[in-house]
């Protein structure tokens, strides 16, 4: 893994605001907030139309896969701009899902398996989702009682209660921790293969799907070590918490914007509301959290992608915090709007709504600020 | 030494660890620093260490050579102070308005021969500066000062009342901002003037703290007379002149978030608690780590901007955020401190250092208010950065001595 970050661009710098340029105007084009209200009616939750335009003209679902298995092989740093402008819009897409379970293939460190399944998700015919947490919400490995059996040549049956399963309904690959004699490793399973059923849940966030997953003897194959699902899973969800604080803040940035407008043009005792200090203190606070939000989610990107020593530290603080600020700044343009913020056809909730689905996923406030202080050996 | 000669930054790092090196310890060779000293001792030895400084052409690192400047960038200043910080040395605290926001106007808005009569004594730590800015009611709103300056022949006689002046007891001079036409709308009848702290008509009272501590003082002045060489700027376009300042002052808070004097840290929190034995409950922890988070996101903010000023792009606005989140993040500390301290931040009951958390939880207290207001910095915020319609001033347009005044009621 160490050589791929070598000599990569980073956020701050130039390749990312021409890449964020391109992404924009795709994203901003294809996830107006009709198309949202329309796709999170759907059950898929996403439009495979724009999936395939997605990989065909921009390449984002292997952005971060190795070369050497069909990807382009850049590191979270400049995926930043990607997941800041995917939140922006609310884009309902299966990119996150598929980005973390391509994720755990590659830090399974099994060349054989990503040879075999990463060229089709680089190139967007196929997508994946991770199956870990269960019913407790935890995404680390001694969360998981799932089992599987003995392997049989690199194969085990196995027996599983998946829940919090993002995008679980519609992948063609699930990427399965389960609990082996040696201990707890990362399975393989194809989505259509006899044991497996999958039903879309009711979530929070309606704009990002979740699925409960129930295995019952399906057949998965080993990646990697029998034991390798700790370490890989730290990898993993080292850049879930940067994806979402990442998101996060584009969520914040649009809740501003939306803030800002209003403040300009809703009129009051003769005055725009956002010449009220109230509102205009409000609004001051909006912006400042979700600068210190950016600047927190961008240290993180860097600091990972450099492979920094203090990465761990500076991605729990940058979760913790993006999670919180940004939920905030979701709450307080609600607020803003008042009583037409408070309703369904309004946006604003769709926006909390992301906002605070992403403060919890992957660790919340309260599991990053106790991981802050084990880093800092408190 | 010679500025005609161009120096590398590496040239300059040698330059500055060799004049280190030969008059102070490092820290990491004796990790104890020096006791603390009465403030009169303090002041002499800042002054001797700035003249030590200037005399080897590192007092003025960014100055104009005419005036024992040295004529170099940002990134040889920040290398000086990243170096020194490695070193025990005298703290010159008190002679920073001198050194940067003070210094830096009379530099840029002075007379010849006003530059000619502060700058070398300012920068060789000569001549201690103080702010003569707020009035009993000019707070917020510093364009209402009242203080008058009125010409004399080829000079001015000022008249009225300071208050909040910081280490204005210890000062040699004072930046003054004073109403010269009081027929101008408030904005365009103020002038700025350098006055003689000990000249015959100034009357500097120190004014305590609510921590009984003297770091301001009310300043009266009564038919002070100075010499228009000591105007700083323009007659009557003195709020331009000052914005300069106000700017660099916020700067320098902003950056006393990182490495400052009095700045105080989620660490010497966790010391005294582990001190106490008390870091193990787990709603400490909770507190202490948010802590932890806020100060580490300050500190992302910060090293950001600086990145940014490095690539020559300006961080403007940000000082108004980085003040706010530096006095959010120090008002959040020490309240957390009372809360996970208990009945030991009421009363000293010898128990470590945990009293001395009393003393910060009081002066954290101006933190918000020094310096522009949190609510000063907000409206900054949302009228400059985001567009937002002005709070509909009514006291704009008028002539100044038709302004509305507070009303004063005796208690």
């Amino acid at each position: 893994m160490s050589a791929i970050g070598a000599g990569r661009v980073t956020a701050l710098g130039e390749i990312a605001d021409e890449l964020r340029e391109s992404v924009h105007g795709f994203v901003q084009s294809r996830s107006t907030e009709a198309e949202v209200r329309r796709l999170m009616e759907t059950d898929e939750g996403f439009d495979p139309s724009v999936w395939a335009q997605m990989a065909d003209q921009l390449e984002l679902p292997g952005m971060t896969i190795p070369e050497q298995f069909g990807g382009s092989g850049f590191e979270i740093d400049a995926q930043a701009v990607v997941f800041e402008e995917m939140g922006a819009a609310l884009m309902c897409s299966p990119y996150l899902s598929t980005v973390l379970a391509a994720e755990a293939l590659v830090a399974s460190g099994d060349e054989e398996a990503c040879a075999e399944y990463l060229p089709a998700i680089a190139s967007g015919e196929r997508r994946a989702a991770l199956a870990v947490s269960e019913r407790g919400g935890r995404w680390d490995a001694e969360g998981v009682a799932a089992a599987a059996s003995e392997l049989d040549g690199g194969w085990a049956s196995l027996d599983a209660d998946k829940s919090f399963v993002v995008d679980g309904h519609t992948a063609d690959l699930l990427v399965v921790a389960a609990r082996t004699p040696a201990g707890v490793g990362l399975f393989a399973v194809e989505a259509d293969a006899d044991g497996v059923s999958r039903d879309a849940v009711a979530t929070l966030d309606l704009t990002r799907k979740q699925a409960h997953v129930v295995l019952r003897g399906a057949r998965g194959r080993l990646l990697g070590a029998p034991d390798g699902a700790s370490a890989a899973l730290a990898h993993v969800n080292q850049r879930a918490a940067i994806a979402l604080a990442c998101e996060s803040v584009g969520v914040a940035t649009t809740c501003l914007e939306m803030s800002v407008q209003y403040a300009k043009d809703r009129v009051q005792f003769g005055r725009p509301i956002g010449s009220f200090q109230a509102v205009k203190h409000k609004c001051a606070e909006m912006l400042r959290l979700t600068e210190q939000a950016r600047a927190a989610a961008y240290e993180a990107a860097v600091a990972t992608a450099a492979g920094a020593t203090e990465a761990l530290l500076v991605t729990s603080v940058a979760k913790a915090y993006c999670s919180e600020a940004c939920s905030w700044v979701a709450a307080e343009n609600i607020h803003v709007h008042g009583g037409i913020g408070y309703t369904w056809e309004h946006s604003a909730h769709l926006y909390f709504r992301r906002a605070k689905s992403n403060e919890q996923l992957f660790g919340g406030p309260l599991f990053h600020r106790a991981a802050v202080l084990e880093q800092l050996g408190v | 030494m010679n500025a005609m000669t161009a120096t590398t930054l590496e040239q300059f790092e040698l330059e500055v660890t060799g004049f280190l090196d030969a008059r102070v310890p490092r820290k990491d060779a004796s990790p104890e620093a020096p006791p603390l000293r009465s403030e009169a001792e303090q002041l002499s030895e800042a002054k001797r260490w700035q003249a030590e400084r200037y005399d080897a052409g590192l007092g003025w690192i960014m100055g104009p050579a005419e005036y024992g400047g040295r004529e170099l960038g940002m990134d040889f200043e920040r290398a000086y102070r990243r170096i020194e910080r490695e070193y025990h040395v005298p703290s010159t605290s008190m002679l920073n308005f001198g050194l940067t926001i003070i210094g830096s106007c009379v530099a840029a808005h002075g007379s010849p021969d006003g530059r000619e009569k502060y700058l070398r004594q300012l920068y060789r730590g000569e001549l201690v500066a103080c702010q003569l800015f707020s009035e009993p009611s000019a707070g917020s709103d510093l364009a209402g000062v009242q203080t008058r300056a009125v010409r004399d022949g080829d000079g001015w006689i000022l008249n009225g009342q300071k208050v909040w002046t910081s280490n204005g007891h210890n000062s040699d001079v004072g930046e003054c901002v004073c109403r010269t036409d009081m027929d101008a709308p408030k904005h365009k009848g103020i002038t700025i003037f350098m006055v003689d702290m000990h000249a015959p008509g100034v009357d500097v009272r120190p004014l305590p703290d609510l921590a009984g501590e003297v770091h301001f003082n009310e300043v009266f002045l009564t038919d002070v007379r100075i010499g228009d060489e000591d105007r700083l700027g323009e007659v009557n376009s003195g709020w331009h002149t000052l914005n300069t300042s106000l700017m660099n002052e916020r700067s320098y808070v902003a950056e006393s978030n990182e490495g400052g004097e009095h700045v105080l840290t989620p660490e010497m929190l966790t010391e005294t608690l582990q001190g106490l034995g008390a870091i193990d409950d787990p709603t400490i922890r909770d507190g202490l780590a948010d802590l932890y988070v806020r100060f580490g996101v300050a500190g992302y903010v910060t090293s950001q901007a600086r990145r940014k000023l490095e690539r020559g792009e300006t961080p403007g606005a940000e000082m108004s955020m980085s003040k706010l989140t530096y006095s959010e993040n120090q008002e959040r500390l020490v309240n957390f401190a009372a809360t996970a301290l208990g009945a030991l931040i009421t009363a000293d009951s010898g128990q470590g250092d945990s009293f001395a958390w009393a003393r910060n939880l009081l002066r954290a207290r101006g933190i918000r208010i020094a310096g522009g207001t949190d609510e000063i910095q907000r409206t900054i915020l949302g009228e400059r950065v985001l567009g937002l319609p002005r709070d509909p001033a009514i006291d704009n347009s008028i002539p100044f001595k038709d302004i509305p005044r507070s009303v004063r009621r005796t208690q």
